[in-house]
């Protein structure tokens, strides 16, 4: 926070009238600091302010004020956080104090605009909607937005994938995964979210009419971008804990098809490799020696030690099938 | 083209006498700033200009510890470590026998897990004993971060994010002290476990993404727990997973970009379970080397970016897994080199 802050007229705490009786409390980083951060005097200011609050436990509006004022140029100090957090619950219970929670989050909504990769905005937001908020599509909203401005923010998610823990509104969640994916069909949040819905409201191990109804949604976004991992990613997730080849047989012949189609693909070449290993036959261990060549020789060099190593180890399967 | 090693040294050295003001955002976490560039000197062999600055870092390290009550020691184990930071208004205060509520407030003053982990690496690779570390209040206090339900850890009072991050730091605190009894380490495996995804890597909570920083977590985690079996029914899947977050370099999520601190967290977990020979090493050094900056000597995220500590750090450290000649090695579960950590820690953690 820089010079151009000072410049826009910031107001130095000392010559702010209504903060006349507060004495600034310096930060002492003893004889020889490490690795001292030079902070601005924007930053200093604030925070000298700061101590002096938290020695006196003043808990007040013009508290609010100045700790607002400290956590967006400090957004990730947690002590700051949990001090506001200490102040709401005071004024709440001061009935000559009025504060609208809303301003609350109006607060977040625009941190979590601005620093959306923080976890302690989202954590303060999590507070919040606990204590005060509840169950409210708002809040939805609200991260559907952040979503579609940044898709793949892992706190984001986060907090979505709580909130529907919490309060199961389940409604509209497919929805958002299509929007999303049609957006950006690579993805793999999107993709997780939809294994998050799917896993939370339905029994596992996933039944088989399920698994081939979520196939053919990852097929559908495969015609589209073969090389595209998520989806490949997602298809063979569905049979966790189970065997393809037991459960869904018939998947190896589609896939076989797609394998001739979509030469150089290597997503397709080593899903086929599983199924083969898991179907333990001379001739399907046969056939998986040779995927792993043509991976490690011509379709995915860089992964050419896996590839090798993978040979290897189905080379010591077949030799122990015979 | 790989690093080099002369520039990446001055700018750990540069960044020891002031940090700029960009990093006031990392203010809290202030001791992990410290641990990257104090381990990123002893990483690149460079210990003597660290024995200049010996005696002042250990001391700096010490003014960050909040201890128990002096008139009654029973009081305050739950806000016992080493906070990151020193902004509360406390006067500096390194003598391990006074208290931190004669100088400063005690009600809000909150350590956190993964800087009292940093804490102890730094005097670990000082040659500091821990003589000065109050073990017994901190052990107690990971007893209060560790949640009932779940087994999952926070990393500070009254913060409530309970993750594999704060999991794993607790695992590395008790094996650094030598004392498990702050864990408890069947439900601390039974929440690894729930985190594992559909990816067959590990998301930061259950059903969440599978994400590198996470998967190292949970998988030096078990390794300090001497419980790496545990991975055995899905290592196939888990080594695929790790193996393909190489692009380049590594990427932490699938579809994403490579980044550079990948290097270390998708780097070690292949090295801890034994599979880090399935990489094209060739690859990631030369991503390292290319995010570079020609002119400050620090690595980026990626290249084109100003570097900061964290990612000069972690791709070097990550370096090391490759044997790389100017990297000294390191214990992928503690992210300590083999120098400071010591024979007995090394063997601890490679038996069977």
């Amino acid at each position: 926070m820089s010079s151009s802050e000072e410049d826009n007229g910031y107001v130095p705490f000392s010559k702010r009238p209504e903060w006349s009786d507060v004495k600034p409390i310096i930060q002492d980083d003893g004889p020889h600091p490490i690795c001292p951060i030079l902070y601005s005097e924007v930053f200093k200011d604030k925070m000298n302010y700061f101590r002096a609050v938290l020695k006196s436990k003043e808990k007040s509006l013009r508290v609010l004020d100045l700790l607002e004022e400290v956590i967006q140029e400090n957004p990730s100090n947690y002590t700051i956080w949990y001090y506001r957090r200490e102040v709401l619950k005071a004024i709440e219970q001061d009935v000559g104090i009025e504060y609208d929670i809303q301003q609350e989050m109006n607060l977040l909504d625009d941190m979590g605009e601005s620093d959306p990769k923080n976890y302690q905005i989202w954590n303060h937001r999590r507070f919040i909607v606990e204590k005060y908020i509840g169950s409210d599509n708002k809040e939805k909203e609200f991260l559907s937005g952040v979503l579609l401005e940044d898709a793949k923010n892992y706190h984001a998610w986060s907090h979505r994938q709580w909130l529907l823990k919490t309060y199961g509104d389940w409604n509209g969640e497919l929805a958002l995964v299509d929007k999303l994916l049609s957006l950006d069909h690579r993805n793999n949040s999107v993709w997780n979210h939809r294994y998050f819905v799917i896993s939370n409201t339905n029994p596992s191990p996933f039944p088989l009419s399920l698994i081939e109804r979520e196939c053919e949604f990852a097929f559908n976004h495969i015609r589209h971008s073969p090389n595209n991992e998520s989806p490949w990613s997602y298809l063979k997730g569905l049979f966790k804990g189970q065997q393809i080849s037991t459960i869904y047989p018939s998947l190896l012949d589609k896939l076989i098809e797609m394998k001739s189609k979509y030469i150089g693909c290597s997503h397709v070449n080593s899903i086929i490799l599983d199924i083969y290993q898991e179907q333990n036959t001379k001739f399907s261990l046969e056939n998986s020696l040779n995927i792993c060549k043509l991976l490690s020789e011509t379709i995915d060099p860089i992964h050419k030690n896996y590839w090798n190593f993978k040979y290897n180890s189905i080379l010591d399967q077949l030799k122990s099938t015979n | 083209m790989g690093i080099n090693e002369e520039k990446l040294a001055k700018f750990f050295q540069r960044s020891l006498n002031a940090l700029p003001a960009p990093y006031t955002s990392g203010l809290p976490n202030h001791l992990s700033l410290v641990y990257f560039v104090v381990s990123g000197l002893d990483l690149l062999n460079k210990t003597d200009i660290l024995e200049k600055e010996k005696q002042d870092i250990i001391n700096w390290v010490y003014s960050r510890q909040i201890l128990p009550s002096k008139n009654n020691p029973e009081i305050n184990f739950e806000n016992c470590g080493f906070r990151g930071y020193n902004f509360l208004g406390q006067e500096f205060c390194c003598d391990k026998n006074v208290h931190t509520s004669e100088t400063g407030p005690l009600e809000y003053d909150l350590p956190s897990t993964p800087n009292t982990y940093c804490a102890l690496l730094i005097l670990r690779i000082l040659g500091d004993d821990f003589s000065g570390v109050n073990k017994r209040a901190i052990i107690e206090s990971l007893k209060q971060r560790q949640r009932e339900s779940d087994g999952s850890f926070s990393g500070s009072p009254n913060v409530g994010d309970y993750d594999l991050r704060h999991l794993f730091s607790a695992c590395a605190i008790s094996f650094l002290l030598e004392d498990w009894s702050g864990v408890n380490k069947e439900k601390a495996i039974s929440y690894i476990r729930s985190c594992l995804s559909y990816e067959f890597a590990f998301g930061q909570v259950p059903q969440q993404e599978a994400h590198g920083g996470p998967t190292y977590c949970a998988i030096a985690s078990l390794s300090l727990m001497g419980r790496l079996d545990v991975l055995d029914s899905f290592k196939e899947g888990l080594t695929f997973w790790l193996v393909k977050k190489q692009i380049t370099g590594f990427c932490g999520r699938t579809n994403k970009d490579p980044d550079t601190c990948y290097a270390f967290w998708i780097g070690a977990s292949l090295k801890m379970i034994g599979r880090y020979d399935l990489i094209d090493f060739d690859s990631i050094n030369g991503f390292v080397g290319s995010a570079q900056h020609e002119a400050i000597g620090g690595v980026a995220k990626e290249p084109g970016q100003l570097p900061d500590v964290m990612h000069s750090y972690l791709s070097l450290a990550g370096l090391s897994f490759g044997n790389h000649p100017s990297v000294q090695p390191i214990i992928p579960a503690l992210n300590l080199s083999e120098r400071a950590s010591g024979k007995d820690w090394i063997e601890k953690l490679t038996k069977k």
